[in-house]
């Protein structure tokens, strides 16, 4: 049985934005890209962390 | 801030004073103060005698161009109030310039202390002192609340204007113009019962002025969180400190803690709070904190350093250690467990995209369909064909990789050993919950990505797919309604509004080919092939089938005008004769005006080739057969704005028994009727050529029937089956037309005539009935002879012209445009009657 093109075609499109959309979010979160803003999340999770494991008060 | 800095600033802020006569007076002054801080003098509110004042609010809030904060008293306003800049607080140390923007407010004859004997807090206006995240008044700390007195210290972010207003209801408001532009900081309290009851740093945010940014959040780190930080835990310790000093030069801040110094031998301290508040600068890379004295235990290097007084105790150290570790597992289970979680996912959407087993086929989803919509009687089921992926593929992919996903995770949770084991391992086991829950989330979150994605898409395709296919299907349906253009089936006398298509690579029947769910522009067969939408495309390569018979139709069928004339009448009326001789002479109408004119296959070319021999030869019409006939079928034009022509011929021996009349379907879909009347069955006429014309009588193979039988039971067959004859063309042909003239009785061509004419030989029943029964009626006299046309009497197309006329198809010397001689018959014939 052959799969319709169109399937193979809409799949790999959903699958493509999906990538996109992560790499794009990891981008942000590294403070690059479109979503840049998001990488004061990551400066602020880091601060977090830096500041709770004992990294930032010695 | 220099001091003539400064100075400006105060001259520009100034104290104002003011003084009431009521309520709503507010009187405003300027008071410039060069060397000191702006002084406001006293004003009465309150009569002498009655009672003090009670503060019982005290807020703040932010609005476009100043900070407001608002003193609300019960009952009355104080006496006295006044508002200025201090250099140094009431029994206070000299503040330094830098300390040199506060404000001190003083209510005089007003009070804040609850009355004797209740219980409660210590002031009726809320805490003594508190902070606020506005861009200008940062703090506010009650300073005397005794003697009928009450002062305020209100720290600011720097020295601005001001001014005092009364306000409705008791209330004292300080507008404090805020500064130009701010940015927001972080300041980063202590949160004692943070992660596992160690205490932890939680960042809050605050607007600060630029420059000294970094100064100004250590500012307002040490103004302390605010109400709802408060609140939420957040605390802030000072270490006894009470102020600090700053310093910041290449990336290394110093700071000289001022007040006090003291760790308490824990190891929470200041510390704590001011290096990730500098930190977040990127001119700050460590943080030198000094004690009071000027020491700290690493002054040099690049390394981060506090003085021995916030050193914390060795017990409370290693208590504390332990939450950094444990948060820093944490983290790494919930790394980890996030890791996996991206794993289980990718694995999830590429089998559940990549396996075949959840492919929804066109058995599987014509099968859905059918369960969704029963097929009633009479109806067909949808067609076997693969359903668009935005309809019904994307559904069943994402049901396919949330199952898998959730058989996955479900598996992660299988304990490789008997409870107790894990029990006993319980940190093992806590880490082990973390990374699977953290796992869990990201694969909701990830699959859910996809989800989201899809829908998107798929939703967006399908209603630019559910738009299109409107489209195309409304066009189609103009088409067919401008052009008649229906399929009828010449053997079993169907009508259907658009043929089937066999496909060609499994011959399975595709029902309805229109643009929807199986396809916009293709479709996709079960077998794979290819197929077209929209009849006008499909009726170009594939074969159209009956609907109801899965016979095939006429080339062409459903996209070009399609018009059906049966022919009726008695037996040896002449009516075979009638439509060879027609067709004939509809060939040599066309071929004459050079309009394109054919069959559309071989059955109808076959039919056609027997028919033009027989007519063209001047043999005799072989006696047509009892079956039901086949129609015989000609196209006249060219493309898709030719027709088909369907001519149905039945034996008159099935017109006289109702048994056979079932069977005439062809008669219910006609578009106009013909009747064929032999003038030989008419008595008057045997009269008069009995004896006298024995050989034309004998030639004319007369009609053995009354001419009124067939008619009477065509018609009652038709209102039978609901056929509104009342709107329909008859056209009753004499046939044999040649033979009376022959036999001496010349036929008038003139359908008026013609119908007067059979009124004098007693066929004035038939005449009248055909005007009753239907909507318009017309007499030809016809020859079924060979003949040129052009000098052709009687011509047996003059009736299928008239009838074709009215579906739109006018050919040249159409009798509908012809003179005044053939006009519409109905008038004429009653103008007949009259005259009868």
């Amino acid at each position: 049985m052959t799969i319709p093109r169109t399937f193979v075609l809409f799949r790999a499109a959903a699958a493509s934005a999906t990538v996109l959309l992560l790499l794009l979010a990891g981008f942000g979160l590294a403070g690059h890209g479109l979503f840049h803003g998001l990488g004061g999340i990551t400066s602020h999770a880091l601060s977090w962390l830096r500041a709770n494991t004992g990294l930032g008060t010695r | 801030m220099t001091g003539g800095r400064l100075a400006r600033k105060l001259c520009a802020g100034s104290a104002v004073l003011l003084g009431m006569a009521g309520p709503a007076g507010i009187a405003g002054l300027a008071a410039p103060a060069a060397a000191a801080p702006a002084a406001a003098a006293p004003a009465a509110a309150a009569p002498a005698g009655a009672p003090v004042p009670v503060l019982v609010a005290l807020g703040a809030t932010q609005h476009a161009r100043y900070d407001k904060l608002v003193f609300t008293f019960a009952s009355a306003l104080p006496r006295h109030y006044s508002a200025r800049y201090v250099s140094r607080l009431p029994g206070g140390p000299e503040l330094s310039a830098a300390r040199r923007s506060r404000l001190l407010i003083t209510f005089s004859r007003a009070t804040g202390r609850p009355a004797p004997g209740a219980h409660g807090a210590s002031t009726t206006y809320g805490p003594a002192a508190r902070s606020y995240p506005l861009p200008s008044i940062m703090q506010v700390a009650t300073v005397a609340n005794h003697r009928k007195t009450i002062s305020f210290e209100v720290g600011l972010a720097q020295p601005e204007p001001f001014h005092l207003l009364v306000l409705p209801h008791h209330r004292i408001a300080l507008e404090v113009t805020t500064p130009g532009r701010t940015v927001q900081v972080r300041d980063y309290f202590v949160q004692p019962r943070g992660v596992f009851g160690a205490a932890t740093t939680q960042p809050v945010a605050r607007p600060v002025t630029q420059p000294d940014a970094a100064a100004n959040a250590l500012r307002r780190l040490f103004a302390g969180p605010t109400g709802p930080e408060l609140a939420r835990g957040l605390r802030f310790v000072a270490s006894g400190a009470t102020s600090f000093a700053l310093g910041i030069r290449h990336g290394v801040a110093r700071v000289q803690l001022k007040g006090g110094c003291s760790s308490g031998g824990s190891p929470v301290t200041v510390a704590t709070e001011i290096i990730p508040t500098l930190r977040q600068f990127r001119v700050v890379h460590w943080v030198k904190i000094y004690s009071p004295a000027g020491a700290t235990t690493r002054p040099r290097g690049d390394s981060n350093s506090i003085p021995a007084c916030l050193a914390p105790a060795t017990g409370k150290v290693l208590a504390a250690s332990a939450g950094g570790p444990v948060l820093a597992a944490l983290v790494a289970v919930t790394a980890a467990g996030v890791l996996l979680g991206l794993v289980i996912s990718v694995l999830s959407v590429l089998t559940g995209l990549a396996r075949g087993s959840n492919t929804i086929t066109p058995q599987a989803y014509q099968a859905e369909r059918i369960k969704a919509h029963p097929v009633a009687a009479g109806q067909f089921g949808p067609d076997r064909a693969w359903p668009g992926y935005p309809l019904r593929q994307a559904r069943a992919d994402l049901a396919r990789i949330e199952a898998g996903r959730r058989a996955r995770y479900r598996r992660l949770w299988r304990w490789p050993a008997k409870p107790i084991v894990w029990v006993l391992l319980l940190p093992v086991t806590l880490a082990a919950v973390v990374g699977l829950l953290a796992a869990g989330l990201t694969t909701v979150l990830l699959v859910g990505l996809f989800a989201g994605v899809t829908v998107l898409i798929a939703g967006g395709s399908a209603a630019v797919y559910a738009a299109v296919a409107l489209l195309l299907r409304g066009s189609e349906q103009v088409w067919h309604r401008a052009l008649h253009a229906e399929a009828s089936c010449p053997h079993c006398y169907h009508l259907m509004p658009r043929p089937a298509y066999r496909c060609p690579g499994c011959s399975i029947l595709h029902r309805d080919l229109r643009p929807g769910r199986l396809g916009l522009f293709v479709r996709r067969c079960a077998c794979g092939r290819l197929l077209p939408t929209m009849v006008l495309r499909a009726g170009r390569r594939l074969t159209g089938v009956c609907q109801k018979c899965a016979k095939p139709l006429r080339a062409g069928a459903g996209t070009v005008r399609d018009v059906r004339i049966p022919i009726f009448g008695d037996t040896s009326a002449g009516k075979t004769r009638f439509l060879y001789a027609g067709l004939d002479s509809l060939a040599d109408i066309t071929r004459r005006a050079q309009i394109p004119f054919g069959f559309p296959d071989d059955e109808s070319q076959d039919q056609a080739a027997i028919a033009l021999d027989v007519i063209r030869s001047g043999r005799d019409t072989v006696k047509t057969s009892f079956a039901l006939p086949t129609a015989l079928t000609c196209r006249v034009g060219k493309g898709v704005s030719s027709t088909l022509i369907h001519l149905f011929d039945a034996a008159g021996e099935v017109y006289q028994g109702a048994q056979m009349q079932d069977s005439l379907g062809f008669l219910d879909h006609g578009n106009g009727l013909v009747y064929v009347l032999d003038p030989f069955s008419i008595g008057a006429v045997r009269d008069h050529l009995a004896g006298q014309q024995a050989t034309a009588f004998r030639l004319a193979h007369a009609a053995a029937g009354d001419p009124e039988t067939a008619y009477g039971e065509v018609v009652t067959r038709l209102r039978d089956n609901g056929v509104q004859a009342a709107g329909q063309r008859l056209a009753i042909v004499v046939s044999k037309a040649d033979l009376l003239e022959s036999g001496g009785l010349d036929l008038p061509e003139d359908s008026a005539a013609i119908a007067g004419w059979l009124n004098q030989r007693n066929v004035h029943n038939l005449v009248l009935s055909a005007d009753r029964d239907f909507a318009e009626v017309r007499y030809f006299a016809v020859a079924s002879l060979a003949a040129p046309a052009a000098s052709r009497r009687y011509d047996p197309a003059a009736p299928l012209r008239w009838l074709l006329a009215s579906r739109g198809l006018r050919l040249p010397g159409d009798p509908e445009a012809a003179g005044p001689g053939q006009h519409a018959a109905r008038e004429r014939g009653q103008s007949e009657r009259a005259q009868l």
